[in-house]
């Protein structure tokens, strides 16, 4: 019985908090002038590709190579260290069109970081920004400022860039191609806004 | 029980008041709508990467902060041993760097608030009249700030534009939107540039190759992508694909080539094009020759823009005149000839050390078809 009775409060609460929302009034001026928003954020972030290797593992079934059929295709990047498995880190394919070959970033692994990406909303102010004289006609024109950060960082971010046949190192008749691949290991300096607005009349 | 009575009420409520919300707009406020892309401005804008190979820079620049190593793999020699490729400087930044020594303050607008680089959707059948291999396509456009269209046939200016190439053009000079730098601008055009380093397994060949841009910018240049039906195979089907058309241009007070120790030091005699102007037309869509890309079955990369196609069963005269050939098929090749896409790359002097060899252009390249495949070596 008391759950009984707390189900019906319940029930008038939830209808009592939606009256609460229909009681939303517009702010009056005066209001509106006491209210200060920060209107921006700062992001700090780290993307960080399958450090460890992936979801498949070694013992996966199916996880073989098609032109063997017993060397182990995806594993850890410590088992292709050891040379025990072929390949590790994320593949990401893309089939340009519905013929044969797949263009691939493969063995992605790594991570980027960065700290201090801004967004911020700005209306351009033909008195005090300097686009060359373009800000004139831009006055009062909101645009989304993104901040970019004074410092990318990289870490042991590496990808190859290669053409395959298939989508899968794993599916039969694989064969692939690296055109290149990167290795990264360190800090690239940065400076400056983008700017993003929609085209149309300033 | 009790819980759905309480639900049920509390949905009706969002819903009534959520479907308030949602009006029809009428016939003067749709008229108001346009559907536009998005515009981009890089402001005082800088990216500097630098290797700590460079510990012994001639120049005045600093060098790269310890354990800084970007590496460029899959290269191999012709002995099949793997090459070590790296980046040791790449830069972006305003002009007057002195080839990427000096970034301090160096930094530079791309694109600008009234001429913005733009990421679009537009309507295929807009772009040439409503044929061509986009027609009845909606065609992803990214281009960067467009050129002006000269103010008379042949007169190379408009009272807005600027000289391509001239680090100091006055307004009126040309048909480029980016400004050069002055005392109170920054400007739009950049250096850019990069130091290679490239290490074999013997030391005795290992080399340097560096290339530097000086006051340069990209007007006019832009990618377009849309879906399209072609024979990519030779099957004689025709297979969906992503077909694009290109247009990269890319002028430069100055290109600049040397090659150095790979710390930077002791660097040889440049290589240099000045007044450097590349406008690359890679496919013609308007014409049926997009460009497009495929993976072969055994991953080969194969890269095409489709042969030219025939307008029909008339032919051409040896003699090449209208009067004797079929004049449909004679207007067609002269409309090709006249308005399709052309490449054009100049140089107003070309200069290896201090020898000046002159000038050089290549004007009106028309790609009729153009295969390139990778083959493993």
């Amino acid at each position: 019985m008391n759950f009984k009775y707390i189900r019906t409060s319940i029930t008038f609460l939830t209808l009592l908090i939606c009256q609460v929302t229909f009681a939303l009034e517009p702010i009056s001026e005066e209001g509106l002038a006491q209210v200060t928003g920060q209107n921006g954020v700062s992001l700090s972030g780290e993307l960080s590709f399958n450090e460890n290797g992936g979801p498949l593992t070694s013992s996966d079934p199916g996880n073989v190579s098609p032109v063997d059929g017993t060397t182990t295709v995806w594993g850890t990047c410590t088992e292709k260290a050891g040379a025990t498995a072929e390949r590790c880190g994320t593949r990401l394919a893309i089939k340009p069109n519905e013929t044969d070959g797949w263009l691939v970033l493969d063995e992605l692994t790594g991570s980027i970081s960065f700290e201090g990406l801004t967004l911020r909303s700005r209306d351009i102010n033909a008195a005090t920004d300097n686009f060359g004289g373009d800000q004139t006609l831009a006055d009062g024109k909101t645009v989304l400022e993104i901040g970019l950060p004074n410092e990318i960082k990289f870490d042991n971010f590496s990808y190859n860039y290669v053409t395959s046949s298939q989508a899968r190192p794993t599916d039969a008749g694989n064969q692939q191609q690296v055109r290149y691949g990167i290795d990264f290991n360190g800090s690239v300096q940065m400076q400056g806004n983008l700017l993003v607005f929609p085209t149309g009349n300033p | 029980m009790l819980n759905h009575i309480a639900i049920i009420p509390l949905i009706l409520m969002l819903s009534v008041s959520s479907q308030a919300e949602l009006m029809d707009l009428t016939e003067s406020e749709m008229s108001e709508l346009t559907g536009e892309g998005v515009g981009l401005v890089y402001e005082s804008y800088q990216i500097e990467m630098l290797s700590d190979v460079l510990t012994n820079r001639v120049d005045s620049g600093p060098n790269g902060e310890s354990g800084n190593d970007f590496k460029i793999t899959g290269i191999k020699d012709s002995l099949g041993n793997a090459v070590d490729v790296s980046i040791a400087q790449f830069y972006f930044a305003g002009t007057g760097t002195n080839l990427g020594a000096d970034l301090t303050d160096k930094v530079v607008n791309i694109g600008r608030l009234n001429n913005p680089i733009t990421v679009d959707l537009v309507d295929g059948d807009l772009l040439s009249g409503g044929t061509g291999s986009w027609s009845e396509s909606g065609v992803l456009q990214i281009a960067m700030s467009k050129k002006y269209v000269e103010d008379a046939v042949g007169s190379g200016v408009h009272p807005d534009g600027y000289d391509c190439t001239n680090p100091s053009a006055a307004q009126g000079s040309g048909l480029c939107a980016s400004r050069p730098a002055d005392v109170n601008f920054h400007g739009e055009r950049f250096d850019t540039g990069y130091r290679i380093n490239r290490e074999f397994t013997d030391p005795s060949k290992n080399m340097n190759l560096n290339f530097h841009a000086v006051a340069a910018n990209m007007d006019g240049s832009y990618v377009r992508f849309w879906g399209g039906n072609t024979d990519l195979n030779g099957d004689t089907i025709s297979d969906s694909t992503i077909m694009l058309e290109s247009q990269m241009n890319f002028y430069a007070s100055e290109l600049v080539f040397n090659s150095c120790e790979l710390d930077g030091s002791a660097c040889g005699e440049s290589v240099g094009f000045n007044n450097f102007k590349m406008e690359l037309a890679l496919g013609d869509a308007a014409n049926y020759q997009p460009m497009t890309i495929d993976v072969t079955d055994a991953g080969l990369l194969n890269i095409t823009i489709k042969a030219l196609p025939k307008p029909g069963d008339g032919t051409i005269d040896a003699d090449g005149l209208i009067g004797s050939s079929d004049a449909t098929t004679w207007n067609w090749y002269d409309n090709y000839y006249e308005n399709g896409r052309k490449t054009n790359i100049s140089v107003s002097d070309m200069t290896v050390g201090a020898t000046s060899f002159g000038a050089s252009s290549l004007q009106g390249l028309q790609i009729q078809y153009l295969e390139v495949i990778s083959h493993e070596l």
